[in-house]
């Protein structure tokens, strides 16, 4: 299980195909609203991805059928995807934390109060 | 009836990738592009098809975040960004005292040729943009990073090309042609170092950022307690070690980076290691004139690397004999 942070195409990548697998155009779809359209993957950038994570087997081929005279391939997460995704929201979950422990700590009183 | 252009535009952009990675991936890309630009507008056809014969022109090159070379650059980036940028903060603050002593306005009410003024212009946005893309690989924003870093980078040799061609030609580079190879070369590889990072692999994470930032507060402080030192006008002991320090301080941040990288396991830190002793070389390459400044520069520069390199040998042999004896430790 990795402990390095993930840039945030590759966890959202991991992210959309964590709960059942999803063809290219259903990840990029799942990615733009996970980031609330913020993030954009154009068909390039995507599939240069997916083949990396395929590499590296984050993820791997789940099925591969033609629709509509389509070649469409579903992509699904691997063990070792599951791992590396669940350290990563494992980390945000502790910053997250460690974020709302800090500010509760530091409560600013109202303007122009005295101790 | 619409499919007819639209097939046909998508085989003509499968067209420029290589043969045999269209035989392999052509009708998943194809999917993928035709499911995307289907109901889409103008604009995003067109950045569609742009992002396309960019990545053709990446698997071409092995570019690609799946290749190692596209590996390579995305974990050499942040550092070389670094090390060309973080002269440009204390280059700022250089700017300011010009300002502040009415150096600059005089410069600008003396008159002069409009070619210096442009040159000057430059330099001065120059170097805004460099300081800008520190602030902003250090808070993550890698694409205007890049672009800053870029323009800062290129600028200044442009303009000076454009308007001062005359006086590089004759006065500087006139039988030293290593110098203008030099010259030209450097930008040149910088720009396409950072430009050449796949996109899907921004240098953004938390170690990259930290390295950038590193660079950055290293060169800032040690050039301006160099500065402010130099400034009394005593050359003492002090003055020289602080001199020292201005040069070799990036060198030092990224020696340490050098080892973390070295001390971990996997294809992903050998990539790191490999970027950061790139981004050594173009300290080297920029900065040799500083190092040489320094009373045995090269030999403490070479002490710095050896002793990285000798640190993360020394842990990652620890680490082996410790997994080793692991084991049959626990088998006993």
């Amino acid at each position: 299980m990795t402990r390095r942070s993930l840039q945030e195409p590759t966890s959202l990548i991991l992210c959309a195909v964590a709960d059942r697998p999803r063809h290219g155009y259903a990840i990029t779809q799942e990615v733009k609203k996970m980031s609330d359209g913020r993030v954009t993957l154009r068909t390039g950038t995507l599939y240069s991805a997916l083949q990396r994570l395929l590499e590296d087997g984050q993820i791997q081929v789940h099925s591969e059928e033609t629709v509509s005279g389509r070649a469409r391939r579903t992509y699904a997460l691997t063990p070792q995807g599951r791992a590396t995704l669940a350290a990563e929201a494992e980390r945000l979950r502790a910053t997250a934390v460690e974020a709302e422990r800090r500010l509760a700590v530091h409560r600013p009183g109202p303007k122009g109060a005295t101790a | 009836m619409t499919e007819a252009p639209e097939q046909a535009r998508t085989t003509r952009l499968l067209r420029l990738y290589p043969a045999s990675y269209r035989r392999e991936h052509g009708p998943e890309i194809a999917a993928i592009h035709a499911d995307v630009i289907r109901d889409a507008g103008r604009l995003v056809r067109l950045r569609e098809a742009a992002d396309m014969v960019r990545h053709a022109l990446r698997v071409h090159l092995c570019l690609t975040s799946a290749d190692g070379p596209g590996r390579f650059l995305a974990a050499a980036a942040p550092y070389v960004l670094a090390v060309v940028c973080a002269p440009a903060l204390f280059g700022l603050l250089g700017n300011s005292t010009l300002w502040a002593d009415g150096w600059t306005a005089q410069y600008w009410a003396d008159g002069g040729q409009t070619a210096d003024r442009v040159v000057w212009l430059v330099h001065e946005c120059g170097t805004l943009a460099c300081a800008l893309a520190l602030l902003c690989g250090a808070a993550g924003r890698w694409a205007p990073a890049r672009m800053l870093a870029m323009f800062g980078v290129v600028a200044l040799p442009v303009a000076t090309w454009v308007f001062e061609a005359d006086y590089l030609i004759y006065f500087r580079y006139l039988n030293r042609p290593l110098l203008a190879t030099s010259d030209i070369l450097c930008p040149v590889l910088i720009t396409l170092i950072l430009l050449c990072c796949p996109k899907d692999l921004p240098p953004v994470r938390v170690r990259d950022r930290t390295a950038i930032a590193a660079v950055a507060v290293a060169s800032f402080l040690t050039h301006t307690l160099a500065w402010a030192t130099g400034s009394l006008g005593e050359m003492t002991w002090a003055t020289q070690t602080l001199w020292g320090l201005e040069a070799l301080a990036p060198l030092a941040v990224l020696a340490v980076f050098l080892f973390a990288a070295l001390a971990r396991r996997g294809r992903s830190a050998r990539f790191t290691a490999a970027g950061v002793a790139t981004a050594m070389l173009f300290w080297l390459w920029h900065d040799y004139g500083l190092l040489g400044s320094v009373p045995y520069g090269g030999l403490l520069a070479g002490t710095l690397l050896g002793t990285a390199v000798a640190a993360a040998a020394v842990v990652r042999r620890r680490r082996h004999t410790t997994r080793s004896n692991g084991p049959a430790a626990s088998g006993t």
